[in-house]
């Protein structure tokens, strides 16, 4: 199996003992386009100025970080993008940008070939131009994506296509994607999970592809299939789950430091000052983010499929109200893989045991490889906590509200404030 | 391309090429290609003397820190450069600052 640079910054940010080594940087709270399955609400944080971002970026890299990538919304919608980069870039870190491409006209490629960014990921959903037009929600959106991305490339700039599997997908394949990825003198990353909504909505589920057409999609591409082999062993249960608090690490548009892009804790507010190493060693909730492994899921790390599984803590607490446990998305796409690899996967009829939901994981193998969902034993361990941090159970809260101490900046900045020189 | 080596010959990272040093590793980054490559202990002290300096004063330095002859050292650190050169992470002609 190839180990991706992102498992190589996971890696590296565990046994480092830098506290940041990668930082995901939200430069804009609005976007140009509408895409269903975004799981952002726009236009309620603001924006960090300048000045608030290049200090962020400052005490980053002092504290020994080395890759930031900078994202929004829409990135390119800040006519202070390039300077970011730049200055990103000029204190030493690599740097990769997020966006739809859809702005990137002659001069700003221009510009950001002169930014020696690390790569710059793009969002195509599909090779199909109206398929991604429709998910978008802006007539002709594709055709101006694909010409920024020639013009990116064209400038000796690396470009990843991103294709998350979406209803736009339908109809297409990795091969194709693939295809058109060669054509344009790009990579191309299929990922097949969609994140509930940050506001715990579930809209953003309703256009992911089907499992089983994923499972056919994915058919080509390596990195989408599952492991061949289930079960379970001490050596992956004693890993963490995802990137959680640590190489995930998000500063929101209006500075909210969070353990991921999803999950909606903040940690602190850097706009506030305060050295991120500090800050970040201080965080009861970063220590015990960081600390988590698939042993404290209950029901995955019971489940056969849990090598097969692409399960997420913030959509757990956002599907089935509980961030530590098993979800139905999870399960129905881990079958789905599990089925598509094995060509076994079918759970059988519902029986008379108690305390099994047939709807959704812990998964046994059976030795004819068919699926028995079982028991999801909670223990006290789980109960306690959920006791110590409240916030792992129970209704996703609202922005603004209750955990989610997500707010506008100081300055109370405005998007355009955010245009200001610093 | 053969790379050779002499004495007097400088050493130098490729300035392009983003890098931290932690504990007991180095961490480098290129932006022309993907990956992120990691050195070990050895190959990251190498790694940080590669600022400019003289191949001889490179091993000069390793010599002190570790228990190895020169003939030895020289051939090892002439073999890691080569991988490096050939990863294009070592200032070349123009690339040289
Ligand atoms: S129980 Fe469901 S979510 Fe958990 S590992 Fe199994 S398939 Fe995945
Ligand atoms: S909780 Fe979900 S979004 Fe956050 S790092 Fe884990 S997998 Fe990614």
């Amino acid at each position: 199996m190839t180990t991706t640079p992102a498992q190589v910054l996971e890696v590296l940010a565990r046994r480092s003992g830098v506290a940041a080594i990668r930082l995901h940087v939200l430069v804009a709270d609005r976007c140009n386009h509408r895409c269903g399955h975004c799981y952002q609400v726009q236009g309620e944080d603001g924006e960090m100025s300048l000045r608030e971002i290049l200090a962020i970026i400052d005490r980053f890299r002092r504290q020994g970080g080395l890759v930031l990538s900078v994202s929004g919304g829409e990135a390119t919608l800040r006519a202070d993008l390039v300077d970011i980069l730049r200055y990103a870039r000029d204190a030493g870190l690599a740097t990769i940008l997020y966006t739809n491409a859809y702005l990137v006209d002659d001069s700003l490629a221009d510009s950001l070939a002169s930014c020696d960014l690390w790569r710059v990921d793009v969002s195509l959903y599909s090779d199909v131009e109206t398929a991604h037009d429709q998910l978008t929600g802006i007539s002709g959106s594709w055709r101006r994506t694909v010409a920024g991305i020639r013009r990116l490339a064209g400038r000796g700039i690396r470009v990843q296509l991103k294709t998350p599997l979406t209803t736009a997908a339908v109809g297409t394949t990795f091969e194709r994607m693939a295809a058109l990825a060669s054509s344009l003198g790009c990579t191309l990353q299929v990922f097949d999970q969609i994140s509930a909504g940050e506001d715990g909505g579930l809209a953003p589920l309703e256009q992911k592809l089907p499992p089983a057409e994923v499972a056919a999609f994915a058919g080509g591409d390596p990195a989408l299939d599952c492991e061949a082999e289930t079960g379970l062993d001490s050596a992956l249960l004693d890993r963490a789950p995802c990137t959680i608090a640590s190489s995930a690490l998000t500063v929101r548009s209006n500075g909210a430091l969070t353990p991921c892009t999803h999950v909606p804790v903040e940690i602190a507010n850097l706009t506030d000052g305060g050295e991120l190493e500090g800050v970040l060693r201080a965080s009861e909730v970063v220590g015990f983010l960081r600390a988590l492994t698939w042993r404290n899921v209950h029901g995955c790390r019971d489940c056969d499929l849990l090598s097969a599984c692409g399960r997420c803590h913030a959509t757990a607490l956002a599907q089935a109200g509980d961030m530590l446990g098993p979800y139905p998305e999870a399960c129905e796409l881990a079958v789905a893989r599990y089925s598509s690899t094995t060509g076994g996967g079918r759970v059988p009829a519902p029986g008379p045991q108690s305390g099994v939901n047939r709807a959704r994981g812990p998964f046994r193998v059976e030795s004819d490889g068919a699926l028995t969902p079982i028991p999801d034993v909670v223990t006290a361990e789980d109960l306690a906590l959920v006791s110590r941090f409240p916030w792992l159970r129970g209704r996703w809260p609202a922005k603004g509200s209750g955990v989610v101490h997500l707010r506008r900046n100081k300055d109370g900045n405005s998007l355009d404030t955010a245009r200001r020189a610093p | 391309m053969t790379l050779t080596w002499n004495d007097d010959s400088p050493v130098q990272r490729h300035p392009r090429a983003v890098w931290r040093a932690f504990e007991g590793e180095v961490a480098i980054i290129a932006p022309w290609e993907g990956a992120v490559r990691t050195l070990n202990h050895v190959g990251a002290r190498c790694w940080e003397l590669a600022d400019g300096r003289s191949f001889r004063a490179i091993v000069d330095v390793l010599l002190g820190e570790f228990d190895v002859s020169r003939s030895v050292l020289e051939g090892d650190l002439r073999a890691f450069l080569a991988e490096l050169a050939a990863r294009e992470l070592l200032a070349l002609g123009e690339d040289r600052p």
